[in-house]
């Protein structure tokens, strides 16, 4: 087995619990590993809508404490997909 | 300028660029291009059956509406994906348009999975499919047609009077369109498609500025990473399959994904990479390099690897027996159709806007250790 990188175990695991988050807040009839990390979440892809938006942004606020959108009319770019989410989540916190 | 190139898909002789990619690139960019798609593969089902046939065979053809389409794949019965697909509801028939599959292979592929008696045309060398992408790609199709089409949402289609069928349907990141012309026409839609877009900057442009553009926004293209064995699970396409759909592919995938796959597509950039180079962590290896391609707003290439599930993740470095390659998120840009709105902006605003944004790459990640 290759040796891993401590950040590469803790990305592995904040990916999957942004998964299971996105899977319980929008109340998704999926497996969280069926959310491919880097499809887009909106338009294409997932295509959830801006009421998803709305529930994703209050969950991933709540859960991890941070803020998700700083310009209500910018286009969050923090959500184009999960992987961009989970850097948004990561930086928040260094 | 240099010489136009040309290349060879599914049988069909398709242009690559047509002497200067660069322009073409910032055209699809900024404004509008249109792409000649010859090797497109076009079926149709007809007959009562047709829909519950099409529901049958392709992913995410379930409960479509008339004048609706979805984005869909070609898939073997092991679940590789054999073409990118859309498949399109109209009041009469489904229209299936493969890319990765001729016309006739596309026939042969639909007959040899049972037909339920639905009826099977074959169109080989009756209709060619023209791309419309960029920002302004709904300007150049309202000019084209009418003000209406502003309005039309992804994935959904109307017929002109000419009997073009239009389809909403981006694989670029940018607004785009698939126009289905029936070859009888083809030569005055062209040329009335060129008068449209030419005040709106519209350029022609061949496939390699859509491929180009479809690696930088991570939008799968057939001919590159859909080349090699992969089913929708390794290409991060799962969003094409419908959580309880029941099609071709269902029960295969179904396996796959309760044995556990094992490998994802990642995107990368490089100094220097090629397809096939394996990708190692200290000396083991952990996966290969699907696509590799110069990276056209900075040093290096891009490309995508497909990597071990535990590896795949983005901002980190990795080795090739060529030097380091470092994951990076996806997709590389912020482009233009992010920021234009059909219902408020025009080309005429368009000094205003936003132009394409490239990331910085490579991105560091200060905590690899």
């Amino acid at each position: 087995m290759p040796t891993e990188p401590e950040a590469l175990v803790h990305r592995r695991a904040l990916l999957a619990q942004v998964q299971a988050l996105v899977v319980e807040a929008l109340m998704l009839e999926r497996a969280p590993v069926e959310l491919d990390p880097d499809a887009a979440l909106f338009g294409t892809g997932l295509a959830l809508d801006s009421l998803d938006a709305v529930e994703l942004v209050v969950a991933v606020e709540q859960t991890f404490g941070i803020r998700v959108v700083e310009d209500a009319d910018a286009p969050p770019l923090a959500l184009r997909t999960l992987n961009a989410l989970v850097d948004h989540i990561e930086a928040s916190r260094r | 300028m240099s010489a136009p190139a040309m290349t060879e898909l599914v049988g069909a002789r398709v242009v690559v660029h047509h002497g200067d990619p660069g322009n073409e690139y910032r055209a699809l960019r900024r404004a509008a291009v249109l792409t000649h798609l010859p090797h497109v593969g076009v079926g149709v089902l007809r007959g009562p059956g047709a829909r519950a046939l099409a529901r049958r065979l392709l992913p995410g053809a379930d409960g479509l509406r008339t004048s609706e389409a979805c984005h869909s794949l070609v898939l073997d019965d092991d679940g590789v994906v054999l073409a990118d697909a859309f498949v399109l509801a109209d009041a009469d028939r489904v229209w299936i348009l493969a890319d990765g599959l001729a016309t006739r292979e596309l026939v042969a592929w639909l007959d040899g999975h049972g037909s339920d008696g639905v009826e099977l045309e074959d169109r080989t060398g009756r209709d060619h499919v023209i791309g419309l992408d960029g920002p302004f790609a709904w300007e150049v199709l309202a000019r084209f047609d009418s003000p209406g089409v502003i309005g039309l949402p992804p994935l959904t289609f109307f017929h002109t009077p000419e009997g073009v069928l239009c389809l909403r349907a981006s694989r670029t990141g940018e607004y785009g369109y698939w126009l289905l012309v029936p070859k009888a026409c083809l030569k005055e839609t062209v040329e009335r498609l060129h008068r449209a877009g030419q005040p709106l900057g519209l350029r022609q442009a061949g496939i390699g500025t859509l491929a180009r553009a479809a690696l930088e926004n991570f939008c799968f293209w057939p001919h590159a990473e859909g080349r090699h064995g992969l089913t929708p699970l390794e290409l991060q396409l799962q969003w094409r399959l419908p959580p309880d759909g029941e099609h071709v592919a269902a029960a295969a995938l179904r396996a796959r994904r309760t044995a556990g796959w094992t490998s994802r597509i990642v995107p990368f950039h490089a100094a220097e990479a090629s397809v096939g180079d394996r990708v190692l962590s200290g000396e083991a290896p952990i996966g290969r390099v699907l696509r590799a391609e110069p990276w056209g707003h900075g040093e290096g290439v891009v490309g995508l690897a497909l990597l071990a599930l535990s590896h795949a993740h983005p901002g980190f470095t990795w080795r090739t027996g060529r030097g380091e390659l470092r994951t990076v998120p996806a997709p590389l840009v912020v482009n233009r159709s992010l920021h234009v709105r059909p219902q408020v902006h025009r080309w005429q605003d368009e000094a205003d806007l936003p132009t394409l944004e490239a990331l910085e790459l490579p991105a560091e990640r200060p905590d690899q250790s």
